[in-house]
Parts: structure tokens; sequence; C-alpha cells
């Protein structure tokens, strides 16, 4: 009767755990498992069902001519372009769409206009608006904007468009965008050409936080002193035009940064000739601009051991104390590349190495640096092996780089990318004995932006994602190569994005999910970097495991080496390409705001009845002896109370000889008939279990977070050894809730841990151990630590400091 | 009479505890807990910055020579700065003591920690955090409160001044 009723409970479990999955109006059920297709795009002939680019697959592709003109002294860049545009798509285009990003700057800008007061959108300095006890107020770095703006006059001055034949084309500026009407409707297949002059004020990067600007040194040897021009965003760029979009105009609000078509550059830059320039694309022109002496050190740098100047801190530092009053014209041709960037100064050292990477499409790759003596020996050390490094990465997990020169250049900003050129801000600092020095967080600060900027001209310069439309899809991926390249770099160092940095903002109740377009991101550092980056470090490490996530992640890159992926289209790779459904982790990790937090409630030991009850009932009587006696009479006994059985000796019958576990012929006689009636195959699996006398316990969990997740299982024995066992997310498919699951072992538990390695961002590492354990917290931990650190102070000696006054030091860039 | 044919698993022990209740660039974001202590009134307060961030902003702010990593002074001077732009008080404005407890940096960030008392059945906790916010303007603050009823979290920006979570449903 016992063991009918035992049985029925176990039934019970898994009949419990079953629901419809179609029920998800009613009840509690959520399909976690629910197929993404119902979401994403339906594949067609431009994008396949696989995620890889269709059979029909095309894009624009758009050419420049483009000669410029910087006029130093006035900060103004002044240029005309021919733009070369053809018709790949199966439509016919009657306008075409421009993006003017330094419209974004003018007073009437959709960004500038819809700016809230002390608001989040805008990148730059901050204003603050009262509150309560607090007055309102402006930083000085907003004061500084507001000054800038009205001294000068941000914005494109377009005239000229006309088409080949010189005869104007009607065009209507609308913010930071322009249409451009055709003076014909152009057909597939067909090619137009547009010719425009603009020009513009060069902003000041620090002042307005453009991505781009000139920074100036006043303290630079020369009167007056000298700036560094980093130019981006510098031209009437065509926007994209694509299968699921068709044109991309959406405008430049500040935040979400960019997409263009592919193409070739043919870029003419007049400047002071004593300025360096660095630019997107191979010069031209070396023997117009450069040195013999710098050309033979370019060839030097070809097989060198490490960077070799082109230019000299000497050298540099020379021509910082003058200024020339000609100028001269650099030339460069860039190939297949959807932007084009440069830089310029007369205050940039060069150094350049050769990466012999090999292979057919790009064997050499010339690493270059340009940086002032502000970046001095920080930048002389690392920015151009940084550079190497991370070719020698990210082309293992995608393809080789495939553009002649891969360059990082010092100025006024942070970090930004762009084909074949970065610019990144890391720089020394100055002391009163004309030394420079840099942190070992500057240190980190160079190494790790240089690998994350030019990890960019992978993606998405070359792997052309929208980044205004998914940053996630840009910053995300690269924020994990780039975690992967810095952990090959040094691992002592912190690099990338530890599952654990993110559980905090995971379950934090303000949060969209990552599939949210870039503009209106609540939180972009972990949203579009640090989220996707832990989600896809799991995906690997955890979920498909190396082999698979690596294949599968090239393959992305490979088919979309020079075309324009979307989201789906990555999902439906990654899926395809390693045999894996992750539909349930693209859906809860990328549509969600759910975290993970998986409980282990309860460990239940069980044992295999031998049916035998030879063996059962003495199993029993052990169990029950081995309860707890009874505390009443614990007491009695204490008390010296003599029980009637031992005072009435005499008066026994024959229970007092047996007890109810002893076992009879009648119940030996049932098991006997019992093995006479089993299978042959049923009698042995028997027997073998009953050899084995195996351990079994049954786990119960919760998913609290609702993010379904593998459950990763440490098992601590009491002979102290320690297994580690998985069970997949599938586990979740149809008990999104709780789950129960059996496990077999060999030897008797003492522990179960969920996640000792902290590798899934479960949130609450509490309820992960079974039986509990006391977990201190952050701030208890480092009093613990602490309280050992204050011992060693030597107070006796310190108490006799006098105090002084703090020396207040000069101040130089 | 009832003959099994399949081998079922007998309970023995049933432990019946139930716990189910129980950028490489300057990112411009902080993440701050506020973890209460069950059944107590003390409140412990951790601060996380990025090491990035805080040297830099230190730059910015003080025209210093920073380095978070290896300089005491620069650490407790980063110190100082967040424990003043980080307050707590209760209804009618009245303010909560802030104890200090320490600073440290690990891996990629740097702590700054905090303890505060409150009274036990306090209806509701004002929270300001507007650190680095005065740096850039994009500068977000998270601050997740834990072990008061269900966590809560408050986003401060730049325009945020002082908000309010209600610790007992009304």
């Amino acid at each position: 009767m016992i063991s009918r009723i035992l049985v029925l409970t176990f039934t019970l479990l898994f009949t419990t755990a079953h629901a419809s999955p179609v029920q998800q109006t009613k009840g509690d059920f959520v399909d976690k498992f629910r197929q993404l297709e119902e979401i994403l795009p339906t594949p067609n002939r431009y994008r396949s069902a696989s995620g890889e680019p269709g059979r029909d697959y095309w894009q624009q592709e758009v050419d420049y001519k483009i000669t410029a003109v910087l006029d130093e002294s006035n900060r103004h860049l002044s240029a005309s372009q021919q733009i070369s545009y053809t018709n790949n798509s199966p439509e016919t285009l009657k306008y075409l769409w421009l993006q003017l990003e330094q419209n974004r700057f003018k007073a009437d800008s959709m960004a500038e206009m819809s700016g809230d007061f002390a608001g989040i959108g805008r990148r730059g300095p901050g204003t603050k608006s009262n509150n309560g006890d607090a007055p309102a107020g402006i930083s000085f770095g907003e004061l500084r904007r507001q000054q800038y703006y009205a001294d000068n006059e941000p914005g494109y001055e377009i005239s000229g468009v006309r088409d080949s034949n010189n005869k104007p084309l009607p065009n209507i500026v609308v913010g930071a965008q322009m249409r451009i009407d055709l003076p014909s409707p152009l057909k597939p297949g067909q090619t137009t050409l547009i010719k425009m002059d603009y020009q513009f004020n060069i902003l000041e990067e620090d002042a307005v936080s453009a991505r781009a600007g000139y920074e100036h040194f006043p303290d630079d040897a020369r009167e007056g002193g000298n700036d560094i021009f980093l130019l981006a965003q510098w031209f009437p760029r065509v926007a994209a035009y694509s299968d699921y979009e068709a044109w991309h105009n959406k405008e430049f609000l500040g935040r979400g940064e960019f997409t263009l078509e592919f193409g070739d550059y043919d870029v003419s830059l007049t400047v002071p000739d004593d300025h360096i320039v660095a630019a997107t694309g191979v010069l031209q022109n070396p023997k117009n601009v450069l040195s013999k002496q710098q050309r033979q050190r370019l060839v030097t740098a070809q097989n060198a051991p490490r960077p070799v100047f082109i230019v000299t801190a000497e050298e540099a530092l020379e021509k910082e104390k003058t200024a020339s009053a000609s100028s001269q014209t650099w030339r460069f041709e860039a190939k297949n590349v959807r932007d084009f960037a440069w830089s310029s100064s007369r205050k940039f050292m060069w150094d350049a190495k050769g990466h012999q990477q090999g292979g057919e499409d790009q064997p050499l790759v010339m690493a270059m640096s340009f940086f002032p003596k502000e970046g001095g020996d920080l930048w002389a050390k690392y920015s151009t092996e940084s550079v190497i490094h991370t070719m020698d990465v990210y082309s293992r997990y995608s393809f080789d780089y495939p553009y002649p020169v891969a360059q990082s250049v010092n100025g006024p900003v942070g970090g930004m990318e762009y084909p074949m050129i970065t610019f990144n801000g890391p720089r020394t600092t100055w002391h009163e004995d004309g030394t420079r020095t840099y942190t070992q967080a500057e240190k980190r600060f160079l190494i790790g932006v240089v690998i994350h900027e030019i990890g960019h001209i992978y993606f998405p310069m070359i792997v052309n994602s929208d980044e205004r439309q998914w940053t996630w899809m840009d910053e995300g991926l690269n924020s994990f190569l780039d975690g992967v390249a810095g952990r090959e770099w040094d691992p002592m160092i912190p690099w990338g994005v530890e599952p654990r940095d993110v559980v905090d903002y995971m379950k934090s109740t303000v949060q969209v999910p990552i599939m949210t377009q870039s503009d209106s991101v609540l939180r972009l550092g972990p949203n579009a970097y640090t989220k996707p980056a832990v989600a896809l470090n799991i995906l690997r490490e955890v979920v498909m495991g190396r082999e698979l996530f690596d294949f599968a992640f090239k393959e992305y890159a490979q088919r979309w080496k020079y075309k324009r992926p979307t989201p789906s289209d990555f999902f439906r790779t990654m899926e395809e390409a390693s045999g894996v459904d992750l539909d349930w982790f693209w859906h809860g990790w990328f549509y969600t705001t759910d975290h993970v937090d998986i409980s282990l409630d309860k460990v239940s030991e069980l044992r295999l009845d031998t049916k035998d009850p030879d063996i059962d009932y003495a199993r029993r009587r052990t169990e029950e002896a081995d309860k707890p006696s009874s505390l009443f009479l614990d007491r009695n006994k204490a008390d010296g109370s003599v029980l009637w059985i031992d005072k009435n000796a005499d008066i026994s019958d024959f229970y007092d000889k047996n007890d109810r576990f002893t076992v009879t012929n009648k119940e030996r006689n049932k098991y006997q008939q019992m093995l006479a009636d089993l299978e042959p195959w049923e009698r042995i699996a028997l027997e073998r279990a009953v050899k084995e006398d195996k351990h079994y316990y049954v786990l119960e969990f919760s998913n609290l977070g609702g993010l379904v997740m593998p459950i990763l299982l440490q098992l601590t024995y009491e002979n102290g050894e320690v297994e580690d066992r998985y069970i997949p997310a599938e586990i979740w498919r149809r008990a999104p809730h709780q789950v129960k699951k059996l496990i077999v072992t060999d030897n008797k538990l003492s522990s179960v841990t969920v996640d000792a390695g902290w590798e899934t961002a479960d949130v609450n590492v509490h309820n992960n151990h079974y039986p509990r354990k006391i977990i201190p917290s952050r701030i208890d931990a480092y009093k613990a630590k602490k309280s050992k650190d204050l011992v060693r102070r030597d107070i006796m000696h310190d108490m006799t400091t006098e105090l002084k006054e703090p020396k207040i030091k000069p101040n130089k860039k | 009479m009832f003959m099994p044919k399949f081998f079922h698993l007998t309970c023995i022990v049933v432990v019946a505890i139930y716990a189910g209740n129980a950028e490489s660039h300057e990112q411009k974001t902080s993440v701050t807990v506020l973890l209460a202590h069950e059944n107590t009134s003390s409140l412990q307060i951790s601060h996380r910055f990025n090491l990035h961030d805080a040297e830099h902003a230190l730059n910015e702010l003080f025209g210093s020579k920073s380095d978070i990593i290896s300089d005491l002074d620069t650490q407790r001077l980063f110190s100082l700065y967040v424990q003043e732009h980080f307050a707590l008080r209760m209804t009618n404005q009245l303010p909560i003591k802030v104890n200090f407890v320490g600073h440290e940096v690990e891996g990629n960030f740097f702590w700054v920690y905090q303890e505060a008392s409150i009274p036990p059945s306090i209806p509701q906790l004002e929270i300001f955090s507007d650190a680095l916010q005065s740096v850039w303007k994009r500068q977000t603050n998270l601050v997740n409160v834990e072990g008061l009823g269900p966590l809560q979290s408050l986003r401060f920006t730049i325009n945020s001044g002082w908000k309010t979570i209600l610790l007992k449903p009304l």
C-alpha cells in the first residue's frame, strides 16, 4: 500500500509539470521556447532563412571623389565632391537622401530643438534643472558649449548641387538630412553623377562632443599654439538604402551612429605643408608630401620587429614651434569602404609597423599611429602594437583584415571608429619637471580603446550593420571580441565584461530590451555594450561551447563581410551554423528584460527499494532507529521513571521479541513470486540495481528571474570529491517556473551548488547553495578584510605627522 | 494482488527547507546598491564606478593628476566626492546620516562603501545621487534598493534631484 502511494506521488511530479503550450492566455504557462520565426522578418530572396544573404541580395554602391581644403587659421573646411551612385536595387529611385551630420549642431536641428534641458539625450556637457532646494545650474562645460555656439556658426553651407552636366538639381535640406531630386528616375542597374560644393566651420570637439573636430593646444612653443584636426561625418553622405528599410533616413540626433553604403573614395586633402595627414585609404602621392627619409622609414617598418618612427618625437616637436604659410595636397584612395575619415596636424609623431598576416587578400597591413607629444611614451609603446594584436585576434574569429592600413590617431575624441582609421583619446600627464607619465588606468584605457576601435573596423565597418538602428550589433559583438583580445594580451588586467558585472543592471527595474532602437535606449552602456557582450560570452562558454560558437560566429562574419546584416541574420546564422536551437536565448536575452535567478529550493534523497523483504524491512528498521528519540521518553528516563514492562518482566509475548519490521514467509513468498513473474531483462536490471545500490536525489529548482538558462550543477560528495554536471536550458521548456531533476550518484552527496563559477549572470547567489550558506554582503566582506589591513598601520608613528596645507600645482595639458 | 511491474524510489529523507521566498570606454554609468538586512535597521550602501570614469572625472573636476589604481590620495579624493554626491532622507526631508565604511579598487571598478540606520517602519525613503553628472551630461546612476520588499530601481540622470521609493504599499 505504501508502495502504491509513493508510485502515485512520483508520477504526479511529471504530470503536473506538463501543460499545454498553446494555453498562453490562461494559466501561468510561458512558452520560453517559442520559435522566433513569429517575430523575425519573413525570409525572402534577399535574406534567406539560414541567415545568409539571399540569392538576389543587393546593395547600393556609392563612390566619392572629393577635394577639400583645410583653412587652419579659421578652422574651416571647404570642399567639392562628385558622387557616383549606382542603383543595384530592383526599385527605381526618383531622389537620393543624404545625411548632413554637421547640421545636427545647428540651433534649429532636431537634436538641438528637442533637447530636454537637463535631460539625458545629448552627448556633451551637462545642465541641471532646479529641483527642491537645489537651484538650477549649468556646468562650466555647458557654458563653454553655449559660448562656442554664440561665437561660431556650425553646420553645412551647401551650394552648387548639380548633375553631371552641371545642371542644378532641386534639393531640400530637412534638418540634418537632404533630399536631392534626380533629373530622371534612376532605374535598376543605372548610375547617376551628382556634384556639389560645401563648407563648414570645424567644431571644437572639447566644447561640443561631436565625435570629431579640432583640439587646441595653447601651450605649444608656436605663438597661438597648434591644433589637431579630426575630420569625420565631414561630407554630405548618401544615406543607406536597403532591402528591408529602403532609405535609412533617420536623422542624426547625436547618439545613434551611422551606416553608409560601400564604395570607392578618391580624396585630395589640401592642408598646411608642415602637417601630417592620416586618412582612410592609401596615400597616392608619397613623393609629393613625404621626404625621402620618411619613405625609406616606411619601407623599413614593413618588416620591423617593433614600430619604426616615420616622424620622430624630436621632428614633431620642432614642427610645433612654427607654422608654414604654404600648403600641399595629400591624395588618398580607398577601395570598398563605407566611410572616410581623416586627421591632420603638425603635432603628429608617426610610427608604423608591418603586420605580415599572410593570406591572399592582404598579406601586409601597415599598422600606424599618429600622436602628439601629449600621447608620449604611452602611445609609442602600446598604440601600434595594440593595433596589430587586434588584427591578430579578430582575424581568427572573422576574416583576414582586408585593408592595407590600420591606424590609431590621438586627438580629442575618446574613442571612435572609421574604416582603416580610429580616433583614440588616452594621454600622458605632464609634470612640473617636464616629464610625462601615465597611470595604470590610462594604460589599460589606451590598450583597451585601441583594441575596441580597431575591432570596429571589422564590426561594423566591414560587417556593415546599422549602428543607428541596432547599436548592440556592432558595440555588443565588438565588446565581446575586445574582451577575447584583451584576455589574450594580459589576463591580469581585468578586461571585458564578466557575467557578474551586469547583474545589478539586469535585475534593475529601469531598463529596455537590447532590441531597442539606439536613440531610445535608456542606458546605452549596459544595454548596447555590456549586456550583449555578456550574453555572447555565456553563449560561447556555457550554452554552445567554444567550438560550435566560434564556427558559427566566424560564419556570420564571413557571410556578411562587405554586406549589411540585420539582427535576424545574426540570430539565424548562429543557429543554422551551430545546429543549436537558440531561439529561447535570443528571445530571453535580446527581446525581454528578464534576468537570471535560478533557485535550488530543495534536495530530496531517495533510495531504490529492492523488493526483497529481508533487505527492505531491515532498512526500515534502521531508518526508524536513526530518528531522534522522543524528548518525552528521554525526560521520563532522566526522571528515573521505570517502565511497566520492566516492572512486569514476567509477562511477555511474541510481539516483544518480533518488532513490526520482522519478515515473515508471507512476504518472502510474495517476493519470490514477484521475481518469478519478471521478464528476464527485468530480473537482470533489478539484480544490477540492487547490487550497485546507487544514491538517488531529486533536485527542485525555481526560475525566479524569468530568463531560462542551463543549470550548472556542482555536486560535492561526503568523500570530498567534487563533480560538475550540466542541465541544458531545455529542461524549462514545458515548466518555465519550477523543474525537478533526478540525479543518480555513486557516492553520497553533502552539498549542491548552482553556477558555482558565476558564469550565468545569476543575480542572487544566496539561493544557489544547498544546504544554504551564509554569504557575507560586499560590505561585510570588506569590513572583514579591512579589519586586518588596519592592523598593519603604524598608528603611533603616523599620529606624529604634522598637518600640512595642500600644494597647488600648476596644470598644463 | 498488487504486483508492481516497475521499481519506484522511496523517499527516506526529505530535507524540507524551502528558500523560494527568499567600455574600454568611459561607460558614464555607476551602480549603487542599498541593501537592507532583514529585520534590522541597517542599510549597507555600495557604490560602483568604472575606474576610467573615476580617474577622468577627477581630472575634469579638480584639474588634478589622478591615479585611481595606485595613488591613495586619488582614491580618497574620489571616495569623498562620491560620498558628497549621495544622500538619504526620510519624509519631511529629515536627513538620514550616512556613515563612511571604506573604499577599494576591485577589478575594473572603484567601490565606495557606506552604511546608514533607518527607522524600521518608515513608509518611504528619499534618495539623491548625482555623482559625475556635472562632468558628463550622459552620466546615469542606477540605484537598486534591495531587502526592503521587492527590489526597486531608480535611475538618476542630471535632472533627477531627489527621488522617492515607497517601502510599503499604500
